[in-house]
């Protein structure tokens, strides 16, 4: 029932515009690449894109509309575990994420490889295969950053804090490293200004750049905190207290 | 029935905190392993000649800063380290020495600090790197042999000796610096460019700062440094048919390349 709730018409529109918008930016890649690497465009186009807009379109505002619509306390007013709910509401934003990944960033990047590459296609499973199994544990973090935003602050703030925070990660990170570059704290503090275990570790396995073992580690040590968090955060909304 | 139940989110955060534990320790914990074994340039010339490996050479400066962030961030890091020591031959130019940083650095043609060079076991240049790389993209780039096709024409001796055989003229193609190889590579492995070399030329390349390979521009009367790639074309007998520098049109429009070479050939 929450998967279909996600699924309003409007929402049909979602992998279908990033589907289109994928295929724009895959077709000149095409064109002038001498390999077409299907796992290395895989990674630009979700990691850059399908992944962050769809978690943030799915899942803006997926604790805070219940809350507001009063549907959480209809739901609270039988057996339910409010970690309960959460797992529920997480499964079905992650199976919309991943209808998406396969709509916009699959189903194109095949059929770009296929119809308009002019060099040589590379379709290698290994690679592919763990390219995708990160950018689905990336989609996870960001979920769960967002359902933790979505307890405490309207949907529309969950996605505009996301994305200050991703804009301003990345423009202090490379103000520290230009200006601080000697201060090893200062060094430091840049590594965790947004969690990237997964990408880095990606980055690592698609450039053949050894096994990413703490970078793995980061990032699932980053997933847990942010579920953590969710988790915590889902107990301490209020609604009406006579419905517990 | 606690709706208020805080069962997932402790365990949860109890195996995310132990797990970062597990990273902090793998990042951050000092290297066991040895130290990297840096020689001058001349010693890493010998020691390669003799164990038959690829040359890395560091170019730096005591000042610059990204140089000391690549020695403490990226140098130690177990895969960098590993690659460095077990694959290449390593080589530190100060290019600030009183003694012999000019002249390097002129040979090098070194515009910037930190620069990286890896040199084939002869001394010629294979691929340049200039400025900070993190340790993905450094492993990365000295783990990737492909792409550089340009590398495997002949010499310029033996590219004259086919050239008689075959009765085809000789393009020299001259570049500024290694780093100019990857860049070169996508221009002259194009399709139609590498159809026009196939059918007229036979192909070699001359890189400045190479061993050996200074006396061999002088003796085909390549032009001074310039910003730009120079092609040369000669009768298989050595005398110059043509030459042309590789401007910006050329770079981004290979036909008008394909031109060039197919006028040359045919004048």
């Amino acid at each position: 029932m929450e998967f279909r709730r996600q699924w309003t018409v409007a929402a049909f529109f979602i992998p279908i515009g990033l589907g289109a918008l994928t295929t724009i930016m895959l077709v000149p890649m095409a064109l002038i690449q001498p390999v077409y690497d299907f796992a290395r465009n895989a990674a630009q186009i979700n990691l850059s894109m399908v992944v962050p807009f769809a978690a943030a379109l799915f899942c803006g505002g997926i604790i805070s509309i219940d809350v507001k619509e009063g549907w959480l306390r209809t739901l609270l007013i039988r057996p339910i575990m409010r970690q309960q709910y959460l797992l529920i509401k997480l499964a079905a934003a992650f199976s919309s994420v991943v209808i998406t990944i396969v709509v916009a960033g699959v189903i194109p990047n095949i059929a770009v490889g296929a119809f308009f590459a002019k060099g040589v296609v590379r379709y290698e499973i290994g690679p592919i295969l763990v390219a995708h199994t990160l950018f689905l544990l990336q989609a996870l973090l960001i979920i769960g950053l967002l359902v933790f935003f979505s307890c405490w602050m309207p949907g529309i703030f969950n996605m505009v804090l996301l994305a200050a925070w991703y804009i301003a990660a990345a423009s202090i990170g490379s103000y520290l490293q230009s200006r601080f570059w000697s201060s090893e704290w200062l060094m430091l503090l840049r590594d965790f200004l947004f969690p990237s275990g997964f990408t880095s570790a990606l980055e690592m396995i698609l450039g053949n750049a050894g096994t990413p073992t703490s970078e793995l580690a980061w990032g699932f040590a980053a997933l847990g905190f942010s579920f953590a968090l969710a988790f915590w955060s889902v107990t301490r909304i209020e609604v009406d207290k006579s419905s517990e | 029935m606690n709706q208020r139940d805080l069962t997932y989110a402790k365990w949860i955060g109890l195996i995310s905190g132990a797990i970062l534990l597990f990273a902090a320790v793998t990042e951050y914990w000092p290297a066991s392993g040895t130290s990297l074994n840096w020689l001058t340039l001349e010693e890493a010339r010998l020691e390669a000649g003799r164990q038959e490996k690829p040359v890395f050479v560091d170019v730096y400066a005591d000042w610059c800063g990204p140089c000391k962030q690549m020695e403490r961030t990226v140098f130690p890091a177990d895969s960098v380290r590993d690659l460095l020591s077990g694959r290449f031959v390593l080589a530190k130019i100060n290019g600030d020495d009183p003694l012999t940083g000019d002249s390097l650095k002129k040979q090098f043609g070194i515009r910037a600090y930190p620069t990286y060079i890896v040199l084939s076991p002869t001394g010629k240049e294979r691929k340049r790197r200039v400025g900070f790389i993190n340790k993905t993209s450094l492993v990365s780039w000295l783990s990737d042999s492909a792409g550089v096709r340009i590398l495997s024409w002949p010499e310029l001796n033996n590219a004259a000796m086919t050239a008689r055989t075959l009765h085809r003229r000789i393009m020299v193609l001259v570049l500024q610096s290694g780093e100019d190889l990857e860049h070169a590579n996508t221009m002259f492995e194009g399709q139609k460019v590498a159809e026009a070399i196939g059918k007229f030329y036979v192909p070699t390349l001359l890189v400045r700062g190479n061993s050996g390979e200074e006396s061999l521009l002088s003796q085909i009367a390549a032009s001074p440094r310039t910003q730009m790639s120079e092609v040369i074309v000669l009768e298989s007998n050595g005398k110059e048919v043509g030459r042309f520098f590789i401007d910006r049109q050329m770079q981004f429009r290979s036909f008008a390349l394909e031109n060039k070479l197919v006028e040359l050939a045919k004048k």
